[in-house]
């Protein structure tokens, strides 16, 4: 409730102006109330002096009229007769002249000579002393239950003769009287014989019941003013007579005394109203005049926040203001540096260009709604041009390069370089072959680095596209490959034809695959056997790989393997191959200990100078002699880093392994390097040999081979013979072993133990029969 | 025998002694409880022989709106004369038991003297005057006196012998009880304490703006 700062401020102003009015509210109610009961308590005063007054005026008036009664000779006369019946005639009729209730006469010693009424005489005896000084006494007396002012006055005769006593009851009429007088309600009451108290009052009949269970309290504390709450009166207790068990009760209605308090208390109620009113109007006006802009600048930052194109609250002049223009400022800067983290982004820093994340972005939406032409170029051999020229020089080409594709006409829908000498661009509309001919030729003309002229071979990949057919990913792949192509060509357009696509992805899938391949069993290992001619018998056999792909089925080991050497992969594959082998071999030790199979190696296995330390490891481990693995070699592979290669081949022949070249003629290589090799073995190609008995030419080339290779010092080996007719050529031309599905395809393990056995027995038969 | 014989012979001497003496001057000071002198007290001597009484005659007169004097003595059976010496009127009257009466005075019309034959004390008032007062004392004996401003009382020529002494003053505070008084000598003194009240003052006239005196 109290968040906003609206409600903060008018809670704050109103509970401060609460504060201070209640504050001098109470103050001012409190001293008011104060003087308006001091006020009352003087009113007490003077109506108890008043009432003092009037009760002294009527005792002296009394007085007066006993002492000239006293004073009366007859009377003097009628009690110095001493004769009982006419002092009491006497006694009445005086009485009753001077209106008194009570009539007595007592005679010098204090004793009760005649009375109006039976009553003890100890009470009024105690005012006799009284008299003497002052010639009369007066006071109230409780007598037979009622009150009497009693006024008591010597009879002298000069000398005292009696005591006359005349009491006059303090009743209704004298509290109407002295009301009349002082304006306040009167009642009189006594301190005995509270059970049945009998009040003698001028307050209505409704208030006497309340003011008799007040009474304790209020006579309790003489000449103290008395307050009670269930009694609409202020008291003040008098005692009238010198024992105080007479009572009189001056009451004064609390609505007159209170009336001008009330007043006071009711204008003071009305003014903090009107006033919490006015502070609250005021307060929601400033509160609004200062949460509105506050509520506007704060929608204002959220925009900025979000981004949204957010319009400025008007600027006022005060510090609102301030912090408006400070977020307009803010807004600009946000702007500024967004705009440029955006270029930062998108863009190229060395061509200005946009960059491969910034085509990944717009890409997409492009390749949805619209057809046009992918063109992704680089630069045949920048690599040579960067080492040559140098790192800032080449820089300074590609910058050339960015500029001749940005200026090209037609213009690109943009230009982007991709990484290190790709670029790419994209057109909105299909281009012809002319216009591609003359971006490609815009590109020829040399490049002027540092007075130097350089001219570049540039490789152009093509891929016209329709709305909504290929990814941003597909797309880019696609434009990608055709300019490998390109690239591959030496240079020049190339277009991306279909299925190329599908090819990579295979081979992709090939490379992820063929880790898990190697360990989850799909490859496998076939061996193909190899006979020697002279003897018609079979001690090795060639190792060959094979993988069944659970989704691709079986894959050549030609497309795998090449793969694996473009990948870098191929190394897993040797290893797998030998350590396959190699446990192979030691399994079949004991059946054929003579049986040799030779694993076939790629360049790269050429290479690694730890491979022949690798193979030592792998035979000890398998207690197999190195005499039962044979290594196969390309004639290409050795061509590769020929000295590395023949130090390799070196050492492993010194371990006792047998080496081979195989697909001996297809290669490249020069008779000189073979003289250098350290092989055992050539294995001349298939290529020569399937149709050596129609084809004159390869059973020229085979004999010449043979008989260079014997020449050499070689072990001579035919590879693909597959009928009956070759064969008798290659005995011949004195080949030594023969490799070919005539004798036998690759066959798994278990076949090739069976074969083996099987060929032997029939080459006994065969020997058998020849004898 | 002999002893008493010798004292009843002293006895007898003492008494023919006194038999011898023919009379005395007694003299009586009165104080107050204050040691003061106390005027206006009244001494009476009754003795056993219980003499006739003699009758006097004096006067109480109004003179200046007062009694004069304040207090009077006499025996009983004396006269008492009440003569106005005031232009005004008094109506001078008693409510006392030893004499209750009432004279009309005019002035210069003196009314017929007053006998006061019961023994007593006789309070006079005005009715016309009420402070006025004035006492008369009537006494069983001829031997009565009031006490000068100096409280002093003298007899000159008393009877020596035994006698009872009576004190009473208008304003004592309690009746005092008689004493026994012997005079043997020829001249012989006595003095007595009576407490009064001393806030009393003898009656005057008021001083008024009216009337005359």
């Amino acid at each position: 409730m109290f968040n906003s700062l609206r409600s903060k401020w008018i809670s704050l102003l109103v509970v401060l102006l609460s504060l201070l009015m209640l504050l001098t509210g109470y103050a001012t109610l409190k001293s008011m109330r104060a003087n308006s009961l001091q006020q009352a308590e003087l009113s007490l005063d003077v109506a108890s002096k008043v009432f003092q007054q009037a009760l002294d005026s009527r005792a002296a008036q009394l007085t007066n009229s006993v002492s000239l009664l006293a004073a009366d000779f007859g009377f003097r006369q009628a009690i110095a007769t001493a004769e009982q019946a006419t002092i009491e005639s006497v006694l009445q009729n005086h009485g009753s002249r001077i209106n008194a209730q009570l009539a007595l006469l007592l005679n010098p010693q204090g004793e009760l000579l005649a009375s109006s009424e039976s009553i003890d005489t100890s009470d009024i005896r105690q005012l006799l002393p009284a008299t003497l000084g002052s010639d009369a006494a007066t006071d109230i007396l409780l007598i037979d239950g009622k009150a009497y002012q009693l006024v008591l006055v010597p009879v002298r005769a000069p000398v005292i003769i009696a005591w006359v006593g005349m009491g006059f009851l303090v009743d209704v009429p004298l509290a109407e009287q002295i009301k009349g007088i002082t304006g306040l309600d009167i009642s009189f009451t006594q301190l005995d014989n509270r059970a049945n108290q009998q009040l003698t009052t001028t307050l209505p009949a409704e208030t006497q019941s309340q003011l008799i269970s007040k009474l304790d309290d209020i006579m309790r504390y003489p000449d103290a003013t008395h307050f009670a709450a269930d009694f609409s009166f202020i008291t003040r207790g008098k005692v009238l007579d010198s024992e105080q068990r007479l009572w009189a009760l001056l009451h004064m209605p609390d609505d007159r005394w209170l009336s001008s308090y009330q007043q006071l208390r009711r204008q003071l109620v009305e003014i903090f109203a009107f006033g919490l009113v006015l502070a609250l109007i005021a307060a929601f006006l400033f509160a609004r005049s200062i949460s509105r802009p506050l509520s506007q600048l704060s929608h204002f930052a959220r925009d900025i926040g979000q981004g949204n194109a957010a319009v400025p609250p008007t600027i006022s002049q005060d510090e609102i203001g301030v912090l408006t223009s400070t977020l307009v400022n803010m807004q600009h800067s946000i702007a500024a540096r967004e705009q440029q983290l955006r270029q930062q982004a998108e863009h190229d820093t060395l061509t200005g260009l946009l960059n491969r994340h910034a085509v990944e972005q717009r890409l997409p939406a492009i390749l949805k709604t619209q057809r046009g032409t992918l063109l992704q170029l680089n630069i045949i051999q920048f690599k040579h041009i960067n080492d040559t020229l140098g790192l800032a020089n080449g820089d300074t080409l590609l910058q050339l390069l960015a500029q001749r594709l940005g200026h090209h006409q037609p213009a690109a829908a943009f230009c982007a370089r991709l990484n290190g000498d790709e670029f790419l661009m994209l057109f909105n509309e299909n281009l012809t072959e002319q216009q591609l001919v003359d971006l490609y030729n815009s590109l020829q003309p040399a490049y002027n680095i540092q007075n130097s002229l350089i001219n570049l071979k540039i490789a152009i990949g093509i891929y016209p596209f329709e709305p909504g057919q290929v990814s941003a990913s597909d797309a880019l792949r696609r434009v990608d490959l055709a300019q490998e192509n390109a690239s591959q060509a030496g240079g020049g357009i190339a277009f991306y034809q279909s299925g190329q696509d599908e090819t990579h992805q295979r081979e992709l899938t090939i490379i992820r695959d063929l880790p898990e391949a190697l360990n989850s069993g799909q490859l496998y290992v076939v061996y193909q056997p190899k006979v020697e001619l002279a003897s018609e018998q079979c001690h090795s056999a060639e190792a060959l790989i094979r993988w069944q792909h659970p989704q691709l089925g079986f894959i050549s080991p030609v497309e795998f393997i090449a793969t694996a050497e473009h990948s870098g992969n191929i190394s897993l594959i040797t290893q797998w191959m030998l350590k396959t082998v190699v446990k192979q071999l030691a399994a079949w030790q004991a059946d054929y200990p003579t049986l040799r199979i030779a694993v076939n190696l790629s360049a790269a296995d050429l290479l690694d100078q730890n491979l022949p330390q690798q193979i030592s490891t792998l035979l000890q481990q398998y207690q197999v002699p190195a005499t039962a693995l044979a290594l196969e070699v390309t004639e290409s592979a050795v061509m590769q880093d020929t000295s590395k290669v023949i130090a390799n081949l070196n050492t492993l022949k010194a371990m006792a392994i047998n080496l081979a070249i195989d697909d001996f003629g297809t290669g490249q290589s020069s008779l000189a390097y073979l003289k250098q090799l350290p092989v055992n073995e050539i294995k001349i190609d298939r290529a020569f040999v399937k149709d050596i008995e129609t084809n004159s030419n390869d059973a020229l080339i085979v004999n010449a081979t043979v008989k260079l290779a014997h020449g050499l010092g070689f072990k001579v080996t035919a590879e693909g013979l597959e009928n009956l007719a070759g064969l008798s050529y290659l005995k011949e031309s004195g080949c030594d072993t023969v490799q070919g599905y005539f004798f036998s395809k690759p066959l798994a393990t278990a076949e090739f133990s069976q074969w083996l056995t099987n060929f032997a027995a029939t080459a006994k038969q065969t020997a058998e029969l020849s004898e | 025998m002999k002893l008493a014989l010798i004292a009843s012979g002293l006895v007898v001497a003492l008494i023919s002694y006194a038999s011898q003496l023919s009379a005395a001057s007694l003299t009586i000071n009165l104080t107050n409880q204050q040691q003061q002198p106390l005027a206006d007290a009244v001494v009476e001597l009754r003795s056993l022989s219980n003499p006739e009484l003699k009758q006097q005659r004096i006067q109480v007169a109004q003179q200046a709106l007062t009694f004069v004097p304040f207090v009077s003595a006499i025996p009983a059976g004396s006269v008492v004369e009440f003569p106005n010496l005031d232009k005004t009127r008094h109506h001078v009257y008693s409510f006392s038991p030893a004499k209750q009466f009432e004279i009309q005075l005019y002035a210069d019309k003196p009314e017929a003297p007053i006998t006061f034959d019961t023994p007593g004390i006789v309070a006079l008032g005005c009715n016309i005057h009420d402070y006025m007062q004035a006492y008369i004392y009537v006494s069983e004996s001829n031997l009565v006196a009031v006490s000068d401003g100096a409280g002093q009382l003298n007899w000159p020529d008393i009877a020596p012998g035994g006698y009872q002494l009576y004190i009473w003053h208008p304003w004592q505070l309690a009746d005092r009880q008689p004493t026994a008084l012997d005079v043997v000598m020829p001249v012989q003194t006595a003095a007595y304490t009576l407490a009064v009240d001393l806030s009393q003052q003898k009656p005057q006239a008021p001083q008024r703006g009216f009337g005359s005196r």
